[in-house]
């Protein structure tokens, strides 16, 4: 067993890594200036044709609005993907392309490649960039019918059309409902998305009391918001191991509402590994790990178990490759 | 005590330091991305204090001011910050300001933020709190403490880091020289022949590639630091500053390392004992495997500033792929006791220990590396 001072150690720093799991997986840090719920300030630009595209005119569907820069490798590869969705999704949705570089390069010939898939807008002076706080293209913003902001995907990984494919599934209304029925959403899930985030934000501050109040209410203002419970399990795992049974109980509230939720999943790990069930903590960390485009929180994790389950050596692999991964980015 | 005499050619021994810092070797770097004769990024903040300091707006009201990064866990950060209220109370009234900023944690909880309150009580000095650590990472910031002198224009005159012994004769002297009270005339000609201007048009793409690199958008940055270079043959920056992006991406397309080098060698050629050009073709060679060349740069930029870590961090890689791990144990050791929250040292130093076998605390320190990246991350760049 890992002695008092190991296991604070482990608890005092756990936060900042849950923290950046939660800003990799689910907050919107490619738009510093949006929180998912938020309603996406408008904007009119103009096609290099000169014609005017509004945000607003593309109410009514889902929209997916692509921060871009032309000749850069990953806003390729994301136009790319964009225009290779599968076909159910891509009825789903409206493409608007968004280039920070208009003035870079033979825009018309660019522009060209995406005609027929994506509507191209130039932002002259990037001053929508600005608005929306995007300060690393591609990002990739999904908006609700309502026009109200889903999710983002920040940059290109090989998880961006699976990321892409939830998020329209989601903002039009697929997930764990009945899809003939219109999507309306749950009465408070506005205040809990933003006491989530409120929660992520405090967390990421050390301040982790706060950060379980703000989850606490985030469950109060939704209970069918299955982030707002993973959120809170995982916090409480943070404050300490004897919340091992509230944050179970938060796990598996969080699974039986999205099953696919990875932060449950990595909180229902933490629960294994502190029951001595290392194996089972680890199979579900590596699985983590491989379904997440930012792995490296989940890697961090599985570095904790290992060395709570005393191999150090594979908890130095582990924390090897988040370190990577960190660099890499 | 000092008698006069000894005092007479101490100041004289600090003036001819101060001189031969320009004339043969450079001052002690203490910013990856900045030196003498640049402009300082400008910032605002709110001081313990609550009050809104700007830093431009307080150099233009001095006639010199002091920008100290420092933490209450670095030994040397009290004594540098020490001497600087003794200087601020005997220079008041003649144009002397110093503005600090602390660095403690990427996230102070309001425990330390007390720790911090009452660490610096004793001095009449702004303390800023360095939320996310995003000051230190603009500057750029090698060890801790580090300090650079700016002018009323906000142009940088002095650097210097750790402060290591003769820093205080420096600093005191380089302030008196802005203020025009040095009693060396040698000291104020040092100062403005540090004071070097590129030409307007090649500073403008410099500070826009700036920008574009701190805006993570380093490949656009190429073509302005192309032109700045082209521009100023004569200066260094630009080709550093461009072999540090070709450097960056080169994990992607490893053909760039030979460009990085090629730029380094003529910012060699420019100003031969650079340490941060020895420095980075130091870590060039890392990257490319040639680490008895690397060691042998770094040591190169060593033997100019002891304190400057990224040469340090550079001989320690390449020591650990030498496999001679108790030299790249001292190298590590050293660049940590100047900067102990640096994950890439914290990552080189964990290589050291699993090299000698130790697991245990090479899976720790790696774990911490992790931990302060995370921190720096999650906490966002304002």
């Amino acid at each position: 067993m890992p002695n008092r001072n190991a296991r604070g150690g482990l608890l005092t720093f756990a936060v900042l890594a849950f923290a950046a799991t939660l800003a990799n997986t689910v907050g919107a840090s490619a738009f510093r200036g949006l929180k998912v719920g938020d309603a996406c300030p408008e904007f009119v630009l103009k096609t290099p044709a000169g014609e005017e595209r509004a945000l607003s005119s593309l109410r009514g569907k889902v929209a997916v609005v692509v921060f871009a820069n032309q000749g850069q490798q990953k806003s390729e590869q994301a136009l790319e993907a964009l225009s290779a969705l599968k076909p159910e999704i891509a009825a789903k949705c409206n493409v608007l392309v968004v280039v920070g570089n208009g003035d870079e390069g033979d825009l018309s010939t660019w522009r060209a490649r995406w005609a027929g898939r994506a509507t191209v807008v130039v932002d002259p002076s990037r001053e929508t960039f600005h608005r929306y706080g995007v300060f690393v293209a591609p990002a990739t913003a999904v908006v609700r019918a309502d026009g109200v902001f889903q999710g983002e995907v920040s940059g290109y990984s090989p998880a961006f059309p699976a990321e892409l494919e939830r998020l329209v599934r989601d903002a039009s209304g697929e997930a764990g409902g009945d899809r003939s029925e219109p999507w309306v959403e749950a009465p408070g899930r506005g205040e809990a998305r933003k006491e989530t985030q409120n929660a992520r934000v405090l967390a990421a501050k050390r301040r982790l009391g706060e950060a379980v109040e703000a989850a606490r209410r985030a469950v109060a203002a939704d209970g069918s918001f299955a982030g707002a419970h993973s959120v809170l399990g995982n916090l409480l795992l943070d404050v300490s191991d004897d919340n091992r049974g509230e944050a179970s109980a938060a796990f598996q509230r969080a699974k039986e509402l999205n099953p696919k939720d990875g932060d449950a999943q990595v909180g229902v790990a933490r629960v294994k590994a502190l029951g001595g069930d290392w194996a089972g903590a680890v199979a579900l960390l590596e699985e983590a790990a491989k379904l997440n485009p930012k792995p490296q929180a989940v890697w961090y994790r599985l570095g904790t178990v290992y060395q709570r389950a005393g191999n150090d050596e594979k908890a130095l692999e582990a924390f090897r490759k988040a370190f990577a991964r960190m660099q890499a980015e | 005590m000092k008698t006069a005499a000894v005092r007479r050619l101490a100041r004289s021994l600090a003036a001819l330091a101060v001189v031969g810092l320009f004339a043969r070797v450079p001052a002690a770097e203490a910013f990856k991305f900045l030196e003498e004769g640049q402009k300082a990024p400008d910032f605002s903040a709110t001081d313990l204090a609550g009050q809104p300091v700007r830093l431009l707006e307080k150099a233009g009201g001095a006639k010199a001011l002091a920008l100290v990064f420092w933490a209450g866990w670095s030994p040397r950060s009290k004594p540098m910050l020490d001497d600087l209220s003794a200087l601020a109370k005997e220079r008041e009234g003649k144009g002397f300001e110093v503005l600090t900023v602390n660095v403690e944690h990427e996230h102070p909880t309001p425990e330390e933020v007390g720790a911090i309150r009452a660490f610096a009580a004793a001095w009449s000095f702004p303390v800023v709190l360095d939320e996310g650590l995003a000051l230190y990472s603009r500057y750029g910031v090698v060890a801790t403490p580090s300090l650079a002198v700016l002018d009323a224009t906000g142009t940088i005159r002095y650097v210097s880091s750790s402060y290591s012994s003769g820093a205080r004769e420096e600093l005191r002297d380089t302030v008196d020289g802005l203020l025009g009270i040095a009693r060396d005339k040698a000291v104020v000609l040092a100062i403005k022949k540090r004071d070097y201007v590129p030409p307007k048009k090649a500073t403008l793409h410099y500070q826009k590639a700036e920008v574009l690199i701190q805006r993570g958008m380093g490949k656009k940055a190429v073509k302005d630091l192309e032109e700045a270079a082209t521009l100023d043959p004569q200066w260094p920056e630009p080709r550093i500053a461009l072999a540090a992006v070709y450097t960056a991406e080169a994990h992607k397309q490893p053909a760039l390392l030979a460009k990085a080098e090629t730029l380094l060698k003529e910012a060699r050629d420019i100003r031969p004992r650079h340490v941060r050009t020895l420095a980075s073709l130091a870590e060039v060679w890392v990257r490319q495997g040639r680490y008895e060349e690397a060691v042998a740069v770094a040591d190169e930029a060593l033997g100019i500033d002891r304190s400057f870590t990224p040469a340090l961090l550079a001989k320690a890689r390449s020591l650990v792929a030498l496999k001679k791990f108790e030299a790249a144990g001292a190298a590590a050791d050293e660049a940590l006791a100047l900067d102990p929250r640096s994950p890439e040292l914290l990552a080189v130093k964990a290589d050291v220990l699993a090299g000698a076998g130790d697991w245990k605390q090479a899976a720790e320190l790696l774990r911490k590396a992790v931990e302060i990246g995370f921190a720096r991350s999650a906490g966002g760049v304002p």
